[in-house]
């Protein structure tokens, strides 16, 4: 009796984990973008709001020297949203002296202004914060004037 | 710049098999040579990750900077001195005879499984925030200090950093980025479905240890289902979960075992419970859970102090390194909490039970909790080996709970963020539970 009760069992986890795979294979992207390389690791979860800083920061560190004071927000600015760009910049700007736009959803001006650099997630603000350095779909990265 | 980031990735990925290089000693005794290769090499691995943290971890409480081919021959000189404590097991794996269709049926499951979390890890399906928030940033900043660097840590602007987190996620992603001359954000995603397959690679042979191959082989199938999917929908690649999932798993199919009898068993077991204390704050709770109840149901078949030492002791010196370092260098003294312990909101549990289970829901309509709990359910057998998973899952649920009810504002989406991904282990438990229900009789196993 035990076997039989046990070959259900059996035969129920094996059906279980049949579903669960298709259920896995469900969610996956197409077939064709299968071996196609994502541009950022981002790119299809639910993450995928880290995608644009993640690409503009990637130039960014191209742009801004090591030692470089550096701080980034969005245009215009959302206290919120400029508190996960900055953790993504201390992330993707390594060797960078990262300094916050805004803190725990509340902005902190006088931090953001100590900054050399600025990089600006969004369309290009009207008036310039300074000297352009690079322009690129996601935003603009300057040189604060002094 | 791409090819750079893509032999750097290469580079960061193909350094982690030096993990099952160092633990290697540790999985080439006798008896547990007579597992099959890839359950060696998972067991290896899982041993090498917690040996390497745990010197990352003192060589850094003791001011010494990192170097890779020193913390390498250190660890394997480590793992080669454990051996010592490893004594041969007495109980023998099973010798291979024909497969059944349900066992091959099993097998293609397990590889449909993996072959979906690489992609979903690959295509950026599954990356965790997390990663870019903590677990990268820091391993990134050790590995540029070859040591874990307090100065970064203690920055007032950097408190997002969950600074009292256990270590061993970040010290192996710092030893990968020293091999990689950097971190390696696309290949860090990729330790998910590693860790997928590796898993693959262990239950199989240990479930296999106490009940019979087709049974092992298909509730195998259901674990790694029920990891790969969930590990998608709740996005975890790059994050610690996945490892955390896989110290608890293997230390839960070795404690349900006939090797936990002995001492070499009871060793690999506190190995694998020390990864598990080393990788997340809740590993902790899930570590004293466990041996609590092996301890409480196997005391008649085991020396209780002796056993209680072997299970205990490596995770009781993994933590004692980190929380020495945290307080060494004046960071923390024990783990962040949300809130004063006993300061507990019962009027919140009207929000925090109906989100948890939204939170399930979003996982395939709770499929992955719920077909192993049915499993389990309908499985033939005494329960008392199965408590020792069961009673953990359901300590693990209450912990959970209880650190919601600790929980200020944002609450509902907290919990929807992250209950899926914590409640995972309790799912895999599930399936651990129902090997045990199925044991094989003693005379069979031996």
């Amino acid at each position: 009796m035990t076997t039989d009760r046990n070959s259900l069992a059996t035969w129920l986890a094996l059906i279980s984990a049949a579903v669960l795979a298709a259920l896995a294979l469900a969610r996956l992207p197409r077939p064709a973008d299968w071996l196609r390389a994502p541009q950022t690791p981002f790119d299809r979860s639910d993450a995928w709001p880290a995608r644009t800083s993640y690409l503009l920061l990637l130039k960014a560190v191209t742009v801004v020297p090591a030692g470089g004071t550096v701080s980034i927000r969005g245009e215009p600015a959302d206290p919120v949203a400029d508190t996960f760009l900055f953790r993504h910049a201390v992330a993707l700007l390594p060797g960078r002296r990262v300094l916050p736009a805004a803190i725990h959803d509340v902005p902190t001006p006088d931090l953001e202004r100590q900054a050399e650099y600025l990089v600006l997630v969004g369309p290009r603000p009207a008036t310039p914060p300074g000297r352009l350095l690079s322009e690129t779909p996601e935003g603009t990265i300057w040189r604060r004037s002094r | 710049m791409a090819e750079v980031a893509l032999r750097a990735g290469a580079v960061w990925v193909g350094s982690l098999l030096l993990l099952p290089i160092i633990g290697a000693p540790l999985a080439t005794r006798r008896k547990v040579g007579s597992l099959p290769l890839p359950a060696r090499f998972a067991l290896a691995a899982g041993c090498g990750a917690v040996v390497l943290s745990f010197l990352m971890t003192f060589w850094a409480l003791a001011g010494w900077l990192w170097n890779l081919t020193v913390l390498a021959a250190t660890g394997l000189a480590l793992c080669v001195f454990l051996r010592r404590f490893l004594p041969d097991l007495s109980q023998s794996a099973r010798c291979p005879d024909g497969w059944s269709l349900l066992e091959w049926a099993s097998i293609l499951i397990l590889i449909v499984s993996f072959a979906a979390s690489l992609v979903a890890a690959a295509s950026g399906s599954a990356s965790s925030a997390d990663l870019i928030f903590f677990w990268g940033p820091k391993a990134q900043a050790f590995a540029t200090a070859h040591t874990i660097d307090a100065d970064f840590l203690g920055q007032p602007l950097l408190d997002h950093l969950q600074v009292s987190y256990p270590p061993l996620v970040t010290n192996v992603g710092a030893f990968a980025s020293l091999a990689a001359g950097r971190f390696a954000w696309g290949a860090s995603i990729l330790v998910f479905p590693l860790l997928v397959g590796l898993l693959a690679f262990a239950l199989p042979s240990l479930l296999g240890l106490l009940a019979p191959r087709s049974s092992a082989l298909a509730l195998s199938a259901l674990a790694i289902s029920t990891a790969g999917l969930l590990g998608d929908t709740f996005d975890i690649a790059g994050n610690g979960d996945m490892p955390l999932l896989f110290f608890e798993s293997v230390a839960a199919a070795l404690l349900v075992g006939p090797w936990a009898l002995e001492k070499g068993g009871q060793f690999l077991g506190g190995l694998m419970l020390a990864g598990a204390a080393s990788t997340k704050v809740e590993g902790l709770a899930f570590t004293l859970g466990i041996a609590l109840f092996f301890l409480i149901l196997r005391r008649k078949e085991i020396r209780w102090t002796a056993a209680a030492l072997r299970l205990l002791l490596p995770a009781v010196l993994c933590l004692a390194a980190w929380f020495a370092f945290g307080a060494s260098r004046r960071l923390f003294v024990g783990y962040h909490g949300y809130g004063r312990v006993f300061e507990i909101y019962w009027k919140r549990l009207p929000i925090v039970l109906p989100s948890i289970g939204q939170a399930l829901l979003s996982a395939g309509w709770a499929l992955p909790f719920l077909l192993p709990l049915a499993v389990l359910l309908v499985t033939k057998g005494p329960w008392r080996l199965a408590v020792i998973p069961v009673g953990t899952a359901l300590l693990l649920a209450g912990f959970f709970v209880f650190t919601y009810l600790h929980g200020a504002g944002g609450l509902r989406l907290w919990i929807l963020w992250s209950a899926g991904r914590i409640f995972s282990p309790v799912a895999v438990l599930f399936t651990i539970a129902a090997a045990a229900r199925s044991a094989k009789p003693v005379s069979e196993t031996s």
